[in-house]
């Protein structure tokens, strides 16, 4: 008899027994998946975290699905709490406080625009009580404008290019969002 | 209250204004850059270096700000003039006036700024706490999975 026959597998039969072998590997995977629809669901929870600026507290509550914070999180809070504590004439050339309603446009604005994976903006005050959001990254200036009694505007340009865009922030999300991608 | 251009302020000279910590922005290789936010203002106040007065005298009584200078022809090549504005505590005092945040006009202008005296005010943050007034912000983020991005919903931040 030959040695195929009795110490080997045929060629045929290694097909038959993978093909056996998938099959149940695919049952299984297919009931986890639906146990899995069944029973997992994201769960919204409340979350709390203290920031500090010039001596004062400041606590943000927000609710989310309890992911890891993404890297800009901290950063971009505290840059949106500075400005709430400047002092008057911060600039020294007779500039007020911050306007709030505009700290909590751009916070919004930001909540709906970057990913996870987005770089931090830098939150810059302006001597009118408004701010900026600027990026100076990979040869691209990008400044978004929240200022009093103005219509909020991104400007972008490109350092190599000499290309530069400005547009007002509505109706122009999607041009927003492909700019930042390229920050990344 | 506009201003009309003084011929008599030649193109070369610097125009003094100074720089709060809050519009520096150190960079990765510690450089300090600012923000185009310093220049925005249409009635932006410098001062004149000039009379052999120590540019730094700018900033005698302004602990942790810095001093930056653009030449009176750079803010002119962008459709500025450049007027003087004496004030009785600073005698100097010159206004660059023209509109600026629009047309990419307040980048041109940091753009063409240099430094004479950069504070190292702004790499620390003034961490503390107590405060006495308190107010809250309210936020409406959006849940995430109906917005795409969203990060967060039903944000607050309340200030103790």
């Amino acid at each position: 008899m030959p040695d195929s026959e009795t110490a080997e597998l045929t060629l045929q039969e290694r097909g038959i027994l993978a093909t056996a072998a998938s099959a149940a590997y695919l049952d299984h995977f297919s009931k986890a998946d639906r146990s899995g629809i069944s029973v997992y669901q994201p769960v919204a929870v409340c979350r709390k975290r203290k920031y500090y600026s010039r001596g004062q507290e400041f606590l943000i509550e927000w609710q989310d699905y309890g992911q890891p914070l993404p890297a800009w999180f901290d950063p971009l809070v505290q840059g949106f709490v500075d400005l709430l504590t400047l002092p008057a004439n911060w600039d020294s050339y007779g500039a007020g406080s911050v306007e709030p309603n505009l700290v909590q446009e751009a916070m919004n604005l930001m909540n709906n625009l970057l990913v996870p994976s987005s770089p931090v903006p830098r939150v810059v005050p302006l001597s009118s009580g408004g701010l900026q959001l600027e990026w100076h990254r990979k040869g691209i200036d990008l400044e978004i404008v929240f200022d009093r009694g103005e219509e909020p505007f991104f400007n972008s340009r490109n350092r190599v290019s000499g290309e530069e865009v400005e547009q007002a922030l509505s109706g122009n999300d999607h041009l927003l969002r492909t700019i930042i991608g390229q920050l990344e | 209250m506009p201003f009309d251009d003084d011929p008599s302020i030649s193109g070369d000279e610097n125009l003094l204004r100074r720089i709060a910590a809050s519009w520096i922005h150190w960079d990765e290789n510690g450089n300090p850059n600012i923000s185009s936010a310093a220049f925005k203002d249409e009635y932006l106040s410098v001062c004149l270096a000039r009379d052999g007065r120590p540019p730094a005298d700018a900033i005698r009584n302004y602990a942790g700000y810095g001093l930056a200078a653009i030449t009176a022809a750079h803010a002119r090549a962008l459709n500025q003039r450049v007027a003087r504005d004496p004030l009785p505590e600073e005698p100097a005092h010159t206004i660059v006036y023209g509109r600026k945040k629009r047309g990419g006009i307040v980048g041109a202008l940091r753009d063409g700024a240099s430094w004479i005296v950069f504070s190292s005010a702004g790499r620390t943050r003034t961490i503390g706490g107590g405060g006495f007034w308190r107010t809250s912000l309210e936020s409406s983020w959006i849940p995430g999975p109906t917005q795409g991005t969203s990060f967060a919903s039903c944000a607050t931040l309340v200030h103790h």
